[in-house]
């Protein structure tokens, strides 16, 4: 999970650069990628087992939609980085995540 | 319609033997699982976080040795040591002779290694590259698994500071090696897709039509530089800000005609010191994959976009799929729009379509203030 924090706050990273960069860039995705990557990795160290598959839910689900539009679109699946970070990543959490965590 | 597009987003051929990695690294540890000897028996005994760091080390350096003789010269035999040496670690994690020291100085050097490589042009960034960098900061994150509080979050803290770094000299690497010129034959800088063709001088037929084409757009879209003219006429010209601001126009985009001078899909505006200045107009074709009509041969090439970033709430662009295969959360990815052309009716443009030159741009709106 402090792997996929620090990927995340790459993102908000890079949000925020191009946002400011280009001028048309729209604020949500860098403040939401913030908030995402402190949770992540806060509940990488004190883990919330309801908490953790929420998360891993939202962005297997975000990946879903990615790869639905992906096919439909670009007749193409997700590129293999985006395989391994996006749908490998959150499936091994959730197979990982200890069964029993704090609540 | 084909495309060529950023190898960022692509596994270039000289890296491709580096997938060969996978299926020997599963081979192995397959192997690894039903072997009496000493380091199979010493690897089914580690724990799943040591187990899980020994498979990421070695499947880059796997990895590596691979990319050592594809690359050749003294950047292979860079490669090709780091491989060797990643087994040695792999072999002394399995045997418990090394602690965390080694994996950190490891894949630091690596991940260092490459961003230097990418800025410097040195190695073309794509997705084996960015898959293996991503092996190594996996390996990073897995030895600070367990750590005490305050190790855990100066390691945190490095951690994200190295995959900033990483990401991007990736970046960086990426843009320099893409052309800024939407040429035929050009690498595409990230987010830019290209007609697959090859590059050829226009013929006079092409260089008159470009030329006409060129000269009805400027006219026809000269009185917008009035912005209550071009709202009247249904372009969204609220808030202009920056220098490549996109003032769509909704009417025009869903009346069927494709690439009239006197209906721009688009009108561009750059954010000057005394207002908005009209710089150009964006023709856009409808559907995707069809092929804009190319008037003026390789004068007039047409582009898409892939791996674009958008934001729904609000909606707006919010950048590209980066290095590391993500947008930011809360958007969607758009793998493919339908192609487009600019036309740059600025005064003095040093191209007429395609890429407007952005430091030309600033000195153009700098001398035209006052």
């Amino acid at each position: 999970m402090l792997f996929q924090a620090t990927l995340v706050a790459v993102s908000a990273v890079e949000a925020t650069v191009i946002g400011a960069a280009t001028g048309f860039g729209v604020a949500s995705p860098a403040i939401l990628s913030v908030v995402l990557a402190v949770v992540l990795l806060v509940i990488a160290r004190r883990s919330s087992k309801r908490m953790v598959r929420g998360i891993q839910w939202f962005l297997l689900t975000s990946a879903a939609v990615d790869l639905v539009l992906a096919v439909a679109l670009g007749r193409t699946l997700l590129d293999p980085v985006a395989l391994m970070t996006r749908i490998a990543l959150p499936v091994s959490i959730l197979r990982l995540s200890p069964k029993r965590a704090a609540s | 319609m084909s495309y060529v597009g950023s190898p960022m987003y692509e596994v270039t051929a000289e890296h491709a033997a580096a997938l060969l990695s996978i299926p020997v690294v599963l081979g192995l540890l397959t192997f690894a699982r039903r072997s009496q000897r000493q380091w199979s028996t010493a690897y089914r005994g580690l724990p799943a976080v040591r187990r899980l760091l020994v498979s990421l080390v070695a499947i880059d350096a796997t990895m590596h040795l691979f990319l050592g003789p594809t690359h050749g010269g003294r950047l292979g035999l860079a490669l090709f040591s780091f491989g060797v040496v990643g087994w040695v670690l792999a072999r002394r994690l399995i045997l418990g002779s090394t602690r965390s020291a080694g994996t950190i100085v490891w894949a630091l050097s690596g991940l260092a290694a490459y961003a230097v490589a990418a800025v410097s042009g040195r190695t073309t960034v794509d997705q084996v590259g960015t898959a293996s960098k991503l092996l190594e900061l996996a390996a990073l994150a897995s030895v600070l698994v367990r750590v005490q509080r305050v190790r855990f979050a100066l390691g945190s803290a490095g951690l994200v500071a190295t995959a900033v770094m990483v990401a991007a000299a990736s970046w960086a690497g990426a843009m320099e090696a893409g052309g800024h010129g939407h040429e035929l034959g050009e690498v595409p800088a990230p987010g830019v897709l290209l007609p697959q063709s090859e590059d050829r001088d226009p013929t006079p037929a092409e260089v008159a039509a470009a030329a006409r084409f060129h000269r009805t757009v400027a006219a026809a879209i000269a009185p917008y530089q009035s912005l209550a003219a071009a709202a009247e006429a249904g372009f969204a010209v609220e808030n202009l800000a920056g220098s490549a601001w996109h003032a769509d126009n909704p009417v025009h985009k869903a009346d069927g005609r494709i690439f009239d001078p006197e209906a721009p899909e688009t009108l561009v505006y750059a954010e000057g010191p005394d207002g908005p200045v009209l710089v150009g107009a964006m023709f856009q074709m409808d559907g995707l994959r069809n092929p804009g009509p190319a008037i003026g041969g390789p004068l007039t090439v047409w582009h898409a976009h892939d791996h674009v970033c958008l934001s729904l709430v609000p909606l707006g662009l919010a950048g590209l799929t980066g290095p590391f295969g993500s947008c930011p959360p809360g958007t969607i990815t758009i793998p493919l729009t339908n192609e487009m052309i600019h036309v740059w009716t600025v005064p003095g443009a040093p191209e007429p379509f395609g890429d407007l030159d952005e430091t030309w741009l600033e000195m153009y709106l700098s001398s035209a203030a006052g």
